[in-house]
This record gives structure tokens, sequence and C-alpha cells, in this order.
């Protein structure tokens, strides 16, 4: 399309009489016929493709980075939990184990009692229900359950974030 | 297009390769919804501004319209003949003529008239409202012809 001076003519005049579309379509025909496109080297692609290289493997090396900063310390965390928490875990486990004996024992007894007093089994299913919730009223059985879910969601988080680091570098 | 916004062509390479390198790191982030091209545009413009703001360049060029009133002018061209040589020389007019506008109405011109981008799509890449991103288109094709007309392409009678 070699129309640029008429194009031009077209545009002064569209643009002197307030023509903003005729303006707008004849400009661009002057500007794309007369305005050069800016020279680009011939090794921009491959430079550019270097940079980007570069940065992503500067990514990945700052994303293993913190995998292993997470990794030193969650095992710093655990084995302090472990070398602190072990007493404390046993004592805990032991008493969530008592406390859950007592809730079966509980419950066989209120249930043995109720089939020889001739109950029937609503009684029962009752008694049973009100041991169950005896033992999960106990504050040590609440607050062992509390914990391990505490752990499990935290296991969680880690393990997301560390998938989620995986896949960066694989990107 | 940061070439056209910052007038420097050695420095604009570098600056669309750190464009590229942006994009590529940020790629998680792009709205698949939205025209991938007018993303990179808004990221290309960003970079050429914030290169602009860093060096301290000024954000409306002052050379550019001292060249056009000093060296630029030439002899009126009314009804320029279709002349390799005259377009050359309005072609270099223009360009000059646009390294004197705001970095914002510059990038509107490019961006409407050497890559054809709508109107909207301006919007988005300048993050303005398309209102805004018209009156720039206008404004600034306005203000081109006024400093070719002192540059001595005289509308044609």
């Amino acid at each position: 399309m070699n129309d640029a001076p008429g194009s031009y003519t077209r545009w002064r005049a569209a643009e002197a009489g307030e023509r903003d579309d005729d303006a707008d379509w004849a400009f661009r025909t002057v500007f794309q016929t007369t305005v050069p496109e800016p020279v680009v080297s011939p090794d921009f692609t491959a430079r550019t493709m270097a940079a980007v290289a570069a940065a992503a493997a500067a990514d990945a090396r700052r994303a293993r980075r913190v995998r292993a900063g997470v990794l030193t310390g969650c095992a710093a965390g655990a084995a302090a939990a472990v070398y602190f928490g072990t007493g404390w875990a046993i004592s805990l486990a032991s008493s969530a184990f008592i406390a859950l004996l007592n809730m079966v024992i509980a419950g066989t007894v209120r249930g043995a009692t109720s089939f020889q007093a001739g109950a029937g089994v609503w009684p029962v299913v009752a008694s049973l229900g009100r041991a169950a919730a005896a033992l999960a009223t106990d504050p040590t059985v609440t607050f062992a359950m509390i914990a391990l879910s505490a752990l499990a969601i935290a296991a969680l988080v880690a393990l997301q974030r560390l998938l989620g680091s995986d896949q960066e570098s694989l990107q | 297009m940061i070439a056209r916004i910052t007038g420097d062509r050695a420095h604009a390479e570098d600056l669309a390769q750190d464009t590229f390198v942006k994009a590529f790191r940020n790629l998680a982030a792009f709205d698949t919804t939205r025209r991938f091209s007018s993303w990179l545009f808004r990221i290309a413009h960003n970079t050429a501004i914030d290169a602009m703001r860093r060096s301290n360049r000024p954000l409306e060029s002052i050379d550019a319209n001292r060249e056009m009133a000093a060296g630029g002018a030439h002899e009126p061209a009314a009804a320029p003949a279709p002349d390799p040589v005259e377009r050359r020389e309005l072609g270099r007019a223009l360009e000059l003529a646009l390294t004197g506008l705001r970095p914002d109405q510059r990038a509107a011109i490019v961006l409407r008239y050497e890559h054809g981008l709508s109107f909207g799509d301006i919007a988005t890449v300048l993050g303005v409202p398309e209102a805004t991103a018209r009156s720039h288109v206008h404004r600034a094709r306005k203000e081109l012809a006024q400093r070719l007309t002192a540059s001595g392409w005289a509308p044609p009678r």
C-alpha cells in the first residue's frame, strides 16, 4: 500500500474537519506506510531466550534453597519435638488410652445393667452415648484430639508447599 | 513499542528482554480469559515507564520539540507527491513529532497505529478507562498534526 501522501492529505483534512473516524483511518495508513519499524538486532531473540533460561535457572535454584530450608526446619522441629515431647506425648497417649478403656468398661457395665434390668434397646444405646460423651468431654482427650488435628494440618501444609516448590522447579 | 516510548533503541532491547523475563516469571498470574498480547504490552509499557522514571528522563520530551523547531523544519509540503524520499521524510518527521508527545499518548499512538489494538485493549495496556484511551489517541493525533505543521508539513489546501 503506497498511499501515504494521499492519506496524509485525507488525514489532515479529516483532522481539520473534526471527522474523528476518518482521521483515525487515514492516520493509520500514514503511520504504517511512512514510519519505519524499529530495527531489532539479529541476536535479540537468542539473547532474550538466554535471559529467560537464566531467570528460570535462578528461580529453580531459589526454589531448591527454599525447599532445603523448609526441610531442614521441619527436620529440626521434628527432632526437637521428639526430644522434648516424647514423655509428654506418651503420657498424653496413655491418658487417652485409659480414658478410652474407661469408656468401653463403663459402656459395657451400663449395657449389661440395662439388659439385666430388662430395659429396651434405646436406653442401652443412650447409656453408651453418655459414656462416649463423657470421654469426649474429658479435657485430656479433647486436648489430644486438638493436638493431633493441628499436627495433621501442619503436615498437610508442609507437604503442599514442598509439592508446590517441585512444580515451580519443573516449570 | 518500548523503543518508541523511551526513544532509546539500544536500551529498548534490554527493556524488552526484561519484559519477556517478567512475563515468564508471572505466567501463572496471567488471566487466560484476556488477550495475551495485551498482557504482554502492559508489562512492556510498565517496564518502559519504570525505566524512564529510574533514569530521571523527562516524561515529556523537550529535546524533540527543540529539534523540530530548530533544524527539523523544511520546505512546506502542502500536497506531498508519491515520492519515496518524501515519504521517508514524512516518516522521520512523524517519528520526531512522536518523541515530543507524553509517554502515555505516545504509547497510545503506537498501540493503535503500529500494533492495531482496539481502544479497549489500549485501555487495558495503559490501565485507564476506555474513554481515556480514546482521548489519549485523539489528543495525540491532534498534537502530532500541530507538530508536523510546525516542522513544515503544513496541511494541504
